[in-house]
């Protein structure tokens, strides 16, 4: 079971990282999320990064790409780089359902089986 | 109440004549007699009224998990209509204020050089700004980004329209327009207030089974009236706009984007010399820009393929939209490039659509496509930005249950800007979404902070005294067009705005 992304379905509205805070930490903030908006804003480039395991999945408008934590990545820039040192997604273990995937308004957010 | 939940529990009070900032506590009484955003602002104008204040704040729900929350409000004195005005600010301007540890900032006096303001994890400094003095909005975002080395600092800026002092000068936020209308880029550029970047890592309790709340909304909504649409196009479609100017728009849209934990994504970017159906990363340094305002966009559709270069340069240079839109329209250009030459003459001290011989409401009516007199109402009562449309879009006002007659339609949109402003929601969204209605909007406040007495009853009292203080408080200048001018007219101005 792998949270996935349909990244172009994401309107970087940002909800999703509060909502996986809001698992970790129990508050309202983004500062703990296992996953973060990447937006390049001037030029309308953005996805989604999550924080997994052993990987990062970067999710990326023209399809998902799976790197090491610490690889070189284009386009990812200073912004990005506090996702490194957060806790990895764990699907939310112990709820129905992930917070991240129950808040998105638009769908992009869901579980693989 | 548990303040917490809602807010950082500070006011910053930045003081430019003595280039120092100094905070005072955000007391439970003030949220309690005022609720929050535009209420408390109005306050906090008054209390410092001598000093020509502009004040910043966040609303009772910004940047929480309830639907929409995602908007701040701008206060000051419009230099263009003489009136207190509420400017709402939306994307993630006043998420970002919030959580930099400032629930409100006055700004009061005038700086003698040009300064900025950097607002980051409950510290707030006044630094020099002569770097981006004379640089214009995207230059100083670029550069103030740069400078912070992140790229999600926030940023409320004015451009070279603001600094010169024309009264079509307009707040942008970071790189994009906003709702100004009001000219309070020359009020930040009176005070010499280049900027105020904001960056926070900060907090909000979150009351049990809040979540779960919100959650539940959003659902409604968004399978509500909303579902399978998006984008700035078909709002301005419901609207009336014209369909060729909107088509032409249209085939530029790349992707649409919400502003913080909106639903529906009423913000379009449209590419300029780009392929609109791009996947991978523009290698071009400025391919297009963000349509962020209404109003604006309707009063440049007769641009048609020229317009997202005209409005690039407009947002570059901090001016108003709809008031060039206006203008522009008026001389007859139709070409873009002459459109762009056009805008130099703009940027000049006192410049207004007056001195053009532009009829307007108090010199800012964008809505060429409204009619009604619902809409000419909430126009001419100039306290809430009309950068929004004047009455619902993508719906009707029988599916908000508003009333049936004019004057009380109007009450009805002045009304629900008002209680948005005050409790963080985004009004744009609230004139999309019968789904958000006041109802839930207080449910969700009062669950939130676990403030039993809020009730849908106290928040309607708490926006029309927001409508009629603010009205109060300052007589407007200038006149009504010769078309709306009628006694009857003006009396149900004057009905509406002292609450009759």
């Amino acid at each position: 079971m792998e949270l996935a992304v349909e990244s172009l379905k994401c309107t970087g509205c940002r909800i999703c990282e509060y909502a996986c805070n809001y698992h970790h930490d129990l508050d309202c903030s983004a500062n703990g999320a296992s996953l973060m908006l990447h937006r390049t804003e001037k030029k309308n480039y953005f996805g989604m990064m999550v924080k997994g395991e052993r990987n990062l999945m970067l999710a990326r408008p023209e399809g998902p790409e799976l790197v090491a934590p610490g690889a070189q990545v284009e386009g990812a820039g200073a912004s990005s780089k506090p996702i490194l040192m957060r806790a990895p997604c764990d699907r939310c273990e112990g709820e129905d359902e992930p917070f991240c995937v129950k808040a998105c308004p638009t769908g992009c957010l869901f579980i693989k089986e | 109440m548990d303040r917490g939940n809602v807010y950082m529990g500070r006011i910053l009070l930045v003081d430019l004549n003595k280039g120092t900032c100094e905070e005072e506590e955000l007391s439970q009484d003030l949220i309690e007699e005022h609720v929050g955003g535009a209420a408390i602002n109005l306050a906090l104008y008054e209390r410092y009224q001598d000093r020509d204040p502009v004040v910043m704040g966040t609303g009772l729900l910004t940047g929480t998990f309830a639907p929409s929350a995602c908007a701040g409000v701008l206060t000051g004195k419009s230099p263009v209509t003489g009136r207190v005005c509420h400017v709402p600010l939306l994307g993630q301007t006043a998420v970002e204020l919030k959580y930099s540890g400032f629930d409100f900032i006055v700004i009061l006096g005038e700086s003698e050089k040009p300064v900025r303001l950097w607002l980051h994890d409950e510290l707030a400094e006044v630094v020099g700004a002569g770097d981006v003095w004379g640089k214009d909005v995207w230059e100083t975002v670029e550069k103030l980004r740069f400078e912070h080395g992140d790229d999600y600092v926030q940023i409320v800026c004015i451009g070279p329209a603001g600094e010169k002092g024309s009264l079509l000068a307009q707040v942008s936020e970071s790189y994009w327009g906003s709702r100004d209308i009001f000219g309070l880029g020359a009020s930040l550029g009176k005070k010499k207030l280049k900027a105020i970047a904001m960056r926070g890592l900060g907090s909000l309790e979150v009351a049990e089974g809040f979540f779960d709340e919100c959650v539940q909304l959003k659902n409604e909504i968004a399978s509500g009236r909303i579902r399978g649409v998006q984008g700035l196009v078909p709002i301005l479609e419901s609207l009336g706009a014209d369909p060729e100017g909107l088509k032409a728009v249209q085939a530029r849209v790349h992707r649409n984007v919400a502003s913080f934990n909106c639903i529906y994504p009423y913000n379009s970017f449209v590419m300029i010399e780009e392929d609109p159906k791009l996947l991978k990363e523009s290698q071009k340094k400025e391919p297009g820009l963000l349509l962020t305002d209404p109003a604006g966009v309707a009063s440049l559709l007769f641009l048609k393929e020229g317009l997202p270069a005209v409005l690039r340069k407009i947002n570059r240079l901090g001016l108003d939209p709809a008031a060039c839109g206006r203008i522009l329209a008026k001389q007859g250009v139709t070409d873009a490039g002459e459109a762009e030459k056009s805008l130099a003459a703009f940027l000049v001290e006192g410049f207004s659509l007056d001195g053009q011989g532009v009829e307007n409401v108090y010199g800012a009516a964008p809505w060429p496509l409204s009619v009604g007199l619902e809409a000419r109402l909430v126009q001419a009562a100039s306290l809430f930005s009309h950068s929004l449309p004047p009455q619902p879009a993508l719906a009707s006002f029988e599916d908000f249950s508003a009333p049936d007659d004019a004057a009380g339609r109007a009450r009805w949109w002045l009304e629900r800007q008002a209680a948005c402003l005050i409790l963080g929601i985004c009004p744009l969204s609230a004139l999309l979404s019968p789904e958000l209605s006041l109802e839930k909007m207080a449910g969700l406040a009062a669950k939130a902070c676990q403030w039993d007495s809020l009730t849908e009853d106290v928040i309607r009292g708490k926006a029309r005294q927001l409508v009629q203080k603010t009205a109060a408080l300052a007589e407007p200048k200038g006149k009504l067009p010769s078309a709306w001018q009628d006694p009857e007219f003006e009396a149900s101005v004057k009905g509406l705005l002292q609450g009759g």
